[in-house]
């Protein structure tokens, strides 16, 4: 075995590299609790449809009161490229809802049914990743 | 033109990495006469994939993102199963290489072996395919900047096809002992990131949800956006930011695995003989 030796190299280092770069990394996206008045979108009526702008800031709005119902996300993207992906979050984590792959120029839609309570809205790639969602009966 | 470039590169890439591997695999063990199956699973699973973008845009209707999800993560799961089977057929077929029983390792797959690869294929392509083929009709039909979405998504796929393409043409020509230890790493990478890939998939689908923080933040290497993280997410698995749960599966897949890899394959201990001992 004379080869395997240089791939052993680069094999470790990447190991390495992988468990190590965790050291530096700990500026965790802080979960968006407080919505500030200016960027609250709040749908009303029955029929609740919502225009989302992913930016490279995040989601444009990223924290939203909606009614509990059906709702329809309208996205679309304002940034680079960097955010293409918009998610609802609930409960740990849970993905409720999700639209991927939405370039500049693009623009897809999906519907949910809102639960009364607090979520997460979820743009991944963002400076500021998360935002709330506060769903009220 | 970029960002839509920069998504058909990664959605494509990981499909033709792996046909790309398939193809070579089959070529170099003989089984040349197995590759139109491949190219035909290939044919299909695009096909199938358009048919049902098209016909989710006739109905007016969004691709079932959970199911998809759901899809793409027991593809994921069948394809670390078979990227493993050949990394342990290949390592057996590596070791008697260097016993010097060249001949010998061209010993064909079994027919099943053979059709496991082709559908191995087949499902890579049907993987990522559901998801790009409707993301390549929504960039047909931007509001905005129609030309340079649609340019970009079929360049990036293009790109991403040229590479497994070479991928394929490469690992035909470079010999069969430098085929085997290049490949067998690549695949302890390729299958890592598919597990890891799925673990991903899995949260989306609502299957995982534990271990859900995010571990590290690789986004000065996998940056939201660029060529670099497309072809690094497509091939190996990688996210910008990865969580525990993805961390966690890539270790216990690549660890092991690659320690089987690197591992010296177990020489047949010839016993020294005995010099001229002999009656």
């Amino acid at each position: 075995m004379r080869l395997p030796r240089l791939h052993m190299l680069a094999f470790s280092a990447v190991l390495a590299t992988a468990v190590f770069a965790g050291c530096s990394s700990d500026d965790d996206s802080t979960p968006a609790a407080t919505a500030s008045p200016s960027t609250t979108a709040t749908a009303t009526a029955s029929a609740q449809t919502v225009v989302i702008t992913l930016t490279d800031a995040g989601c444009d709005p990223k924290d939203l009161t909606l009614k509990a119902g059906p709702v329809t996300f309208k996205v679309t993207n304002g940034g680079s490229g960097a955010v293409t992906e918009f998610e609802i979050l609930g409960e740990s984590d849970k993905v409720l809802g999700e639209i991927e792959n939405i370039t500049p120029g693009i623009e897809r839609e999906f519907s949910m049914t809102l639960e009364p309570g607090s979520f997460v809205t979820y743009c991944p790639g963002g400076d500021t990743e998360r935002g709330a969602l506060t769903v009220t009966s | 033109m970029l960002p839509a470039f920069v998504i058909g590169l990664r959605e494509g890439v990981e499909a033709s990495l792996i046909v790309g591997i398939v193809a070579a695999f089959l070529v170099r063990e003989g089984r040349r006469d197995a590759l139109r199956s491949v190219w035909l699973g290939v044919a299909l699973a695009v096909a199938l994939c358009l048919a049902v973008g098209v016909g989710l845009q006739v109905a007016e209707e969004n691709l079932p993102q959970q199911e998809q999800e759901r899809l793409e993560t027991v593809i994921a799961l069948i394809a670390v199963g078979m990227v493993t089977y050949m990394i342990v057929w290949m390592r057996q077929h590596a070791s008697q290489l260097k016993t010097g029983l060249e001949e010998q390792v061209a010993t064909a797959l079994q027919r099943r072996s053979a059709r496991a690869l082709v559908l191995t294929a087949f499902l890579a392509v049907l993987r990522e395919g559901f998801e790009t083929a409707v993301f390549l009709l929504a960039a047909f039909q931007a509001s905005s900047n129609a030309a340079a979405a649609a340019g970009g998504a079929v360049l990036g796929i293009l790109l991403a096809v040229v590479i497994g393409y070479g991928i394929y043409r490469g690992g035909v020509r470079i010999n069969l002992g430098r085929f085997f230890r290049i490949t067998g790493v690549l695949l302890v990478f390729v299958a890592a990131g598919l597990l890891a890939s799925a673990a991903h998939t899995a949260h989306e689908a609502g299957w995982l949800n534990i271990l859900q923080q995010e571990a590290l933040d690789l986004r000065w290497l996998v940056d939201p956006g660029s060529v670099r993280a497309a072809l690094l997410t497509g091939m190996f698995g990688i996210q910008g930011r990865p969580t525990v749960a993805e961390i966690l599966a890539w270790l216990l897949y690549a660890i092991p695995v690659g320690v089987l890899v690197f591992l010296p394959v177990r020489r047949r201990i010839t016993p020294p003989r005995p010099a001229a001992v002999t009656a």
